[in-house]
């Protein structure tokens, strides 16, 4: 029962984990230029918007 | 030239100067930052005291996917509807931030993730890649 639930989890899971690039990642290969623009958005947001950080 | 800067000197428009000058201080890039409604002002600051308590309780804690999450070991009342509220306004402004530097929302939230969980103080919580939460 317990193998059937483990082999049943693991069936579910590998194709998601194929497909799925976690976003900090892409964050990671994105070029120099966007990633700079995007990080000054991103501070600029915290900074103008305390409610919501 | 000189016609228009006189009638200028003579009209003295006061408010029009202030915004002017506001514009002139905050810039290009500031102009273009993303603010809630201000109808949602009131109602965000309140939830964000709750939460604001509740991170120096370490109930809640940032996430490295931009967003707040609920430590694990439990929440005071209305803590986790504070942390849903705010996380809702927060996915809003990165959508904002992603349209404008054409990524997806959930690359320019990864970005605020790094930034917040940088900035947490000593003594609060946040959750590591691996969905741990550490108290810093």
């Amino acid at each position: 029962m317990l193998y059937l639930a483990a082999m049943l989890a693991l069936a579910a899971c590998t194709p998601t984990l194929k497909i799925q690039v976690a976003p900090i990642n892409i964050y990671a290969k994105l070029d120099a230029d966007v990633r700079l623009k995007l990080d000054k958005q991103v501070q600029d947001l915290i900074q103008k918007n305390p409610n919501l950080f | 030239m000189e016609p228009v800067m006189r009638a200028k000197s003579v009209r003295r428009p006061r408010a029009s100067l202030l915004v002017a000058a506001a514009l002139a201080l905050a810039g290009v890039a500031e102009a273009e930052v993303w603010a809630p409604p201000a109808r949602a002002q009131a109602s965000l600051a309140a939830e964000k005291a709750v939460v604001d308590a509740a991170r120096a309780r370490g109930e809640v804690g940032e996430q490295p996917d931009g967003f707040l999450g609920l430590v694990s070991g439990g929440a005071g009342p209305g803590v986790p509807a504070a942390v849903d509220r705010i996380n809702a306004g927060r996915r809003e402004a990165y959508a904002a931030a992603a349209s404008t530097t054409g990524v997806s929302v959930d690359v320019a939230a990864a970005a605020a993730g790094r930034q917040l969980i940088a900035r947490t103080p000593p003594g609060q919580y946040y959750r590591t890649a691996e969905g741990a939460w550490v108290r810093k």
